[in-house]
């Protein structure tokens, strides 16, 4: 089965290829899904905050490795969800002190 | 002399309760309180026709004006009313923007609405709220002729005070059928004609500006029989029935603020009612304990939530599936093989002292008061520039620790989903920063704890000769810790722990009625003494006089001091001593009236002014009278004429009469020789 494209025109962070889920590193290589760990993660929800990225979508029959499926699905349904709330996140950090904030910078 | 009250209420509006426009009433008002000028001045509103009607019924000169709400005060705008057409179309420019109770006008629409100011009375509320103050309060004083105060007290105070603007005092009563009482609500003015420039004129020297009709601001109006008191200190005499409580209660009611202390009130009657002393010394000073607790409770809110036997019972576990996990080695799966099989979490740290030190920087940016010092040392742009770089900080932080929780969610429901496939054995997760962190917190409350429980002097007050000291102590037994607690809870268990803090704490929690927010008061005992001026611990008739101290220093915050002998409850050293200075001390601010037949308070107290009640018989039909006058004046008068001789009175009073006080004095000088 051909995997499905999520998004447009930004960097795919996460692929299906040839049977197995994998995850794109910072330097443009890909690894395969069982091998990310939580600094690995930290940067590919970066990149999903940060601007337009895609994934395959999850698909159980495309991937034969058992593991791998526990873990692309899982990922790729937080990733998805972060994808739709990008500026939510960014605003909320924002909020912190704003009133301040904008007040301190006009004058500084 | 004439009599004003240029603050009358004559139609309800949506600053007033309801009531009725009574015109009958207000005649009866008029002449009841016999006053030669009022003013009638409804909240934001004229209404010209009625003024006409009142106007014109009245016997006595009516100015037209107006209470207007001007930015978060009232203000009286009274009129000559030469102009009433004119002036109800101003008047009419405030109604159309004062429309709610909160809705105000400011300085600047005042001016526009009523062209040159100086052609009014204007009289803000001074010392009466809604109070006119601030730029509002600056703007107004080249126009003011006199600021409204709320009561006798504030009155006399404003006299005194060279920097407060005239002061007057009005009725600010609502004219309706059952009129309410508004004794001594009134303000004399020492001018032959009434007439809008003669009451101008009045206004601008203090000295002609009074209370009473004879004596300036020495003496009061109380009832409307004309009869007066002291604005300092005045002895309400006389025999048993002759109606001296009633009096007392009779003055209380004109006052809007009176502190009333009672006969006996003061007086300590059984076991029960020390310890209700004690609970009211202690219930009064319960901001101090709080106070000097703050810095425990601060560190019994860290470790409340540390549970230690939970940390072992995970580093246990951890160990334990470590070694296990190192002993399958060989037989590791797909699963157990991925990275995230035992990938620990990220830490995630609270940015509690990031956020204080922007809150702090804050503080500093936006102080007023210290402005001047802190940009001696400081430059003020530099700090916001510090300011807007720390929040920057903060944001960062924040957003990393968003994203942290959501790789720790996806680490968690992976790790959660890949064990349900294997056989392996997962590494248990484990912070072990968190774990030794939790044990040091738990090491300094246990040394604070212990600390605080040696025996130490935490604070003494001295008042008014007496010292209220403060002890921390270790409780002693379950019945303290339970009064600790309000009296609920048994706490004999948790007692066996006291020694361990920690434990106990435990224990404490295991409690009910132990709230958490409230179990640091559950560690040290704090208890109160109060000590007589020997250093000893009070007894039950010291009581009574720390009580009375108390609520006569409280008095300041009224605007009159009545007390119903105090003689009842106290020796005569002590009224000699301390009562009576300090009476004496509280009535140069405020009108004082002390109800007694003893001679140590009624003779040595150095009395303004001698209340006399008699209940007397005319024509066979009992009368209470009142008789008064000053202490040096040969006879008291009542206010319908009657006279009787000040010696006399004083001597039947204090001394059971004349007779008897030779006698006694005879005796003494026995007793001497």
């Amino acid at each position: 089965m051909k995997p499905m494209k999520q998004e447009g025109n930004g960097m795919k962070l996460l692929k299906i290829d040839r049977s197995n889920g994998h995850f794109r590193l910072s330097d443009g290589s890909y690894l395969e899904i069982d091998k990310i760990n939580k600094e690995h993660l930290m940067d590919i929800v970066t990149a999903t905050l940060a601007g337009e990225v895609e994934f395959d979508s999850y698909d159980e029959g495309a991937l034969q490795n058992q593991a791998h499926r526990v873990i692309y699905k899982n990922i790729v349904a937080k990733l998805q969800d972060l994808a739709s709330r990008r500026q939510e996140y960014k605003d909320e950090s924002e909020a912190l002190f704003q009133k301040e904030y904008d007040r301190y910078r006009q004058n500084g | 002399m004439k009599k004003i009250d240029l603050h009358i209420h004559t139609v309800p509006t949506q600053s007033d309760a309801p009531f009725v426009f009574s015109l009958p009433a207000f005649h009866d008002y008029v002449t009841a309180a016999k006053l030669d000028a009022v003013a009638v001045t409804n909240h934001d509103v004229f209404d010209a026709e009625q003024f006409r009607i009142i106007k014109n019924s009245l016997p006595i000169v009516v100015f037209p004006g107006i209470e207007i709400n001007l930015a978060s005060g009232h203000l009286l705008l009274i009129s000559n009313g030469l102009d009433l057409d004119g002036f109800q179309s101003k008047c009419d420019r405030v109604s159309a923007k004062v429309r709610t109770k909160t809705d105000s006008i400011n300085f600047e629409d005042l001016e526009a609405i009523y062209g040159d100011l100086n052609n009014y009375l204007l009289i803000p509320h001074a010392d009466k709220n809604p109070e006119i103050t601030g730029t509002t309060l600056r703007q107004l004083q080249p126009f003011m002729s006199a600021g409204e105060v709320a009561s006798s007290k504030k009155f006399i105070y404003a006299i005194k005070d060279k920097d407060k603007p005239t002061p007057v005092l009005f009725s600010d009563i609502r004219i309706q059928a059952k009129l309410a009482k508004v004794m001594g609500r009134h303000t004399y003015l020492d001018c032959t004609e009434i007439s809008f420039e003669a009451i101008k004129f009045c206004l601008q020297d203090k000295s002609k500006v009074t209370l009473s009709a004879a004596d300036g601001n020495r003496l009061l109006p109380v009832f409307e029989d004309g009869q007066m008191i002291s604005s300092g200190l005045n002895i309400l005499m006389g025999e048993r029935s002759s109606g001296k409580t009633h009096t007392l209660d009779r003055i209380k009611e004109t006052f809007e603020n009176p502190k009333y202390i009672a006969q006996f009130q003061l007086v300590q009657q059984d076991a029960a009612d020390e310890r209700n002393f004690k609970s009211e010394v202690q219930n009064s000073r319960s901001i101090f304990v709080d106070a000097y607790l703050s810095g425990l409770k601060t560190i019994v809110d860290e470790v409340i939530n540390v549970d230690l036997h939970a940390n072992e019972v995970k580093l246990e576990a951890y160990l334990k599936s470590l070694l296990k996990s190192a002993a399958e080695a060989e037989f590791q799966d797909n699963y157990s093989k991925t990275a995230l099989f035992n990938e620990t979490e990220f830490a995630l740290a609270d940015p509690k002292a990031l956020n204080e030190l922007i809150v702090s920087v804050r503080t500093i940016i936006d102080n007023v008061e210290y402005r001047s010092t802190i940009e001696k040392f400081v430059d003020l742009q530099a700090l916001q520039g510090l300011a807007c770089e720390l929040i920057q900080q903060l944001r960062d932080r924040s957003y990393e620790q968003r994203k942290k929780r959501v790789i720790n969610e996806i680490i968690n429901d992976v790790k959660v989903e890949l064990r349900r496939h294997t056989a392996a054995t997962q590494i248990d997760d484990i912070d072990l920063y968190q774990y030794y962190l939790d044990q040091k917190k738990i090491t300094a409350f246990e040394t604070v704890v212990t600390l605080m429980k040696n025996e130490a002097t935490v604070s003494e007050q001295g008042i008014q000769g007496f010292r209220v000291e403060a002890k921390r102590l270790p409780y002693s037994g379950p019945a303290e810790v339970k009064a600790a607690n309000g009296n609920k809870g048994s706490f004999s268990e948790a007692l066996k722990q006291y020694d361990r803090p920690y434990a106990y704490l435990r224990e404490l929690l295991k409690i009910d009625s132990v709230a958490r927010a409230d179990v640091y008061r559950l560690f040290v005992k704090i208890s109160y003494r109060i000590l007589n001026r020997h250093g000893a611990e009070v007894s039950g008739g010291e009581r009574s006089e720390f009580r009375l101290l108390q609520h006569i220093s409280d008095a300041q915050n009224y605007d009159i001091l009545l007390i119903d002998e105090p003689e009842s409850s106290f020796d005569n050293l002590f009224l000699k001593s301390d009562v009576n200075a300090i009476l004496k001390a509280i009535s140069e601010s405020m009108p004082v009236v002390v109800v007694t037949h003893n001679s140590t308070v009624g003779a040595s107290v150095g009395a303004d002014y001698i209340l006399y009640a008699k209940k007397e018989l005319d024509d066979g039909v009992p009368h209470y009278r009142l008789y008064s006058g000053r202490p040096s004046d040969k006879t008291l008068t009542s206010t319908d004429g009657n006279i009787l001789e000040t010696h006399a009175v004083v001597m039947n009073s204090l001394e059971a009469g004349i007779e008897a006080y030779e006698a006694r004095r005879k005796r003494y000088e026995i007793i001497k020789n």
